[in-house]
C-alpha cells in the first residue's frame, strides 16, 4: 500500500511538474498561429523526454553517480568543462524565465507590476532552496501544478470544433499566413520545451539526493512512461485552448495573461483562479528545479559535495552557485528583458546545448562498466540513436531559424 | 581593410532609405499586433461582462494590449514614409491604431468603475476596429 502511494503520489508529481513557462509559452503561441498542426511535435517531444529520463535515471540509480560527474569522467576535463558552460548558460537563462514567469503570474493576481515582485519572488525561491527539504519541495510544487489539469477539462468546455482540429493534427504543413521558416522555428522550440537539459540534471541529480538503487528502476519507469505522457497531455490541452480562442481569430499570443483567457471563459473567476495558481506552481516549481539544477552541474564538474541531504554548511560551494544564479537569473529580469522573450531564447539554446548532455548518457547508459547488466537493449538504443539525430537536426537549426524568422516573426 | 567594410556596410544598411516594400513589411507587423490586441481586448472584455474574470486580471490584460498597440501605433508613426503608396497606407492605418488605444482604455474605465454601458460600447467598438484592422492585414498579405 506504502508503495503504491509512492508511485501514484511520483506520477502525480511528475505529471504536475512536467509544465513550466517554456511549455506555457511556446505551446499558447503554437495554438494560436498553428492550431493543432504542430500537435505531433509535442509528442515527439514527450518520447524523447521519456527515452532522455529513462536512461539518465537508470544511470542514477545503478552507478549511484549524477551526470555531470559521468560526463566530466567519460569525456575528459577539458570536453566537459565546454559542456558544462553551455548547459550551465541554458539552465541559468530559463531559470531567469522561470522567475519571470513567477512574477507575472503573482501579477495576474494581484496588477502590482510583475517587475516588483521579481525580487520577492526570487528571495523566496532561496529561502525555499535554503530550507526545504528535498522531497517536500518537489511534491508540493508537483502537485500543486496539477492545477493546470484546468486546461483540459475547458478545452472540453469551449465546446471545440472537433472536425477542424482533427484536420489539423493530420496536416503536416504551415497554414497560409505561415511560411515554413516559422514552421520550422516553432517545431524546434516546442520540442526543446519538451525535452529541457535541466529536466535531466534535475531527475538524475534527484535520483541521487533520494538514493535510488537498482530496487527503484520500476518505480522510475512508472514515473517516467506514465508521469511524463500524461504532463504532455496537458501541454496538448494549453496548445488546444489556445487553437480553439485565438487561431480563428487570427490572434497571435505573447503575454502570459492571454494563456488564461480560454479558461477564464470556459469556468469564469473560478477556472481564472485555478489557473492562475497552476501558472504559479508550473514555474516556482520549475524555477526550484532550475536554481537546484545550476548548482548541481557547477559542483559535479569540479566534484563539491552537493545536495539537500546534508546540511548547508557541508555543500557551501554548491549553495553559493545557486544563491549566484538566482542573482543572475534577477539582474537579467530586473535589465527589464522580457520575460516572454527570455523564455523563447532559453528554448532556443536549450535545443543548441541539448546535444552536450544527450550525448554523454547514451554513451554511458552503453557502458557495461557503470551499468552492468542494465546497458540499453536494442530497441532502447534505436530509439536513443534515432532521438540523436533528431536532437543534432534541431540544435543545428534553431540559431539560422531563429535569425532567418526573427524569432518566429 | 575587411572589418572597414563590415562596418561600413552595415552603416549603409542601417541609413538606406525606406522602400515601400520595407515600410509595407513594417505596416504589416504593427496590424498583425494590433489584431492580436484589439482581439484579446475584446474577448477579455466580453468575459469580464459576464463576470468571468477578476478586476486584478482585467488591468493587466488590458494594460499588455494597450502598451502593444501604443507601441505599434508610435513605430509606424516614425516610420520615415517613402512614397504615395506609403502614405495612403499609413494614412488608413493610423486612425485604426488611435481608435483602438482609445477603445481599450475605454473598456478599462467602463471596467474599473463598474460603468457596464461604457464597457459594452468599448467592447463593440473593438470588434468593429478588430474586423477593420483584419481586413487591412489580409490586404496586406
Amino acid at each position: 500500500m506504502k508503495r503504491l502511494l509512492a508511485v501514484t503520489l511520483g506520477i502525480l508529481t511528475a505529471i504536475g511538474g512536467f509544465v513550466d513557462i517554456g511549455d506555457l509559452v511556446a505551446n499558447s503561441e503554437t495554438g494560436a498561429r498553428f492550431g493543432m498542426r504542430l500537435a505531433w511535435v509535442v509528442v515527439v517531444g514527450v518520447i524523447g523526454i521519456c527515452v532522455y529520463a529513462e536512461m539518465s535515471g537508470r544511470v542514477a540509480a545503478v552507478s549511484g553517480r549524477p551526470v555531470f560527474d559521468l560526463v566530466r569522467e567519460r569525456l575528459g576535463p577539458r570536453v566537459a568543462l565546454a559542456n558544462l558552460a553551455g548547459s550551465y548558460l541554458v539552465t541559468l537563462l530559463t531559470l531567469s524565465a522561470e522567475i519571470g514567469g513567477v512574477a507575472l503570474a503573482i501579477q495576474l493576481a494581484t496588477s502590482v507590476h510583475y517587475l516588483l515582485w521579481v525580487p520577492i519572488a526570487a528571495f523566496v525561491l532561496w529561502v525555499v532552496l535554503w530550507r526545504v527539504k528535498f522531497e517536500p519541495m518537489e511534491r508540493v510544487f508537483g502537485l500543486a501544478g496539477l492545477a493546470l489539469v484546468v486546461f483540459v477539462v475547458a478545452f472540453f468546455a469551449l465546446d471545440p470544433p472537433w472536425e477542424r482540429l482533427a484536420d489539423q493534427v493530420t496536416t503536416f504543413a504551415p497554414p497560409p499566413a505561415e511560411d515554413w521558416g516559422t514552421y520550422g522555428f516553432f517545431v524546434v522550440a516546442l520540442f526543446a520545451a519538451a525535452m529541457t537539459p535541466y529536466e535531466v540534471f534535475f531527475f538524475s541529480s534527484g535520483a541521487v539526493e533520494e538514493r535510488w538503487s537498482r530496487r527503484d528502476l520500476a518505480t522510475e519507469r512508472v514515473n517516467v512512461f506514465v508521469g511524463f505522457p500524461l504532463g504532455g497531455l496537458l501541454s496538448l490541452a494549453i496548445m488546444a485552448c489556445a487553437a480553439v480562442v485565438y487561431e480563428p481569430a487570427g490572434i497571435r499570443v505573447d503575454a502570459l495573461s492571454q494563456t488564461a483567457l480560454p479558461v477564464a471563459m470556459a469556468f469564469g473567476k473560478l477556472g481564472l483562479a485555478v489557473v492562475i495558481l497552476g501558472f504559479f506552481a508550473a514555474t516556482f516549481g520549475a524555477a526550484l528545479e532550475t536554481g537546484l539544477s545550476a548548482g548541481y552541474t557547477v559542483a559535479q564538474y569540479f566534484g563539491w559535495q552537493w545536495g539537500k541531504l546534508v546540511r548547508p554548511r557541508q555543500a557551501a560551494r554548491f549553495h553559493v552557485v545557486v544563491l549566484v544564479s538566482i542573482l543572475l537569473g534577477v539582474a537579467l529580469l530586473l535589465t527589464t528583458a522580457d520575460p516572454i522573450a527570455i523564455t523563447e531564447y532559453s528554448l532556443v539554446f536549450s535545443a543548441v546545448a541539448l546535444p552536450l548532455t544527450y550525448l554523454p548518457i547514451l554513451i554511458v547508459a552503453n557502458d557495461r562498466d557503470y551499468l552492468g547488466d542494465q546497458v540499453n537493449g536494442r530497441f532502447t538504443n534505436a530509439l536513443g540513436v534515432t532521438y540523436l539525430v533528431i536532437i543534432l537536426v534541431a540544435a543545428v537549426a534553431a540559431v539560422p531559424l531563429m535569425f532567418l524568422t526573427g524569432m518566429g516573426g | 581593410m575587411g572589418l572597414g567594410a563590415v562596418l561600413l556596410a552595415l552603416v549603409l544598411i542601417g541609413v538606406r532609405p525606406q522602400t515601400d516594400d520595407g515600410f509595407r513589411s513594417a505596416v504589416e507587423t504593427g496590424v498583425q499586433d494590433a489584431v492580436s490586441s484589439v482581439g484579446t481586448a475584446r474577448l477579455a472584455g466580453q468575459t469580464a461582462l459576464r463576470d468571468g474574470t477578476f478586476a486584478s486580471y482585467e488591468s493587466t490584460v488590458l494594460e499588455d494590449t494597450r502598451e502593444s498597440v501604443a507601441t505599434a501605433l508610435s513605430d509606424l508613426a516614425e516610420l520615415p514614409v517613402p512614397g504615395q503608396d506609403s502614405q495612403k497606407l499609413r494614412d488608413e492605418v493610423l486612425p485604426l491604431l488611435q481608435e483602438s488605444v482609445r477603445q481599450i482604455g475605454d473598456l478599462g474605465t467602463g471596467l474599473a468603475e463598474d460603468d457596464r454601458a461604457t464597457a459594452t460600447e468599448a467592447v463593440d467598438g473593438l470588434a468593429g476596429t478588430g474586423e477593420k484592422l483584419a481586413a487591412v492585414l489580409d490586404g496586406l498579405r
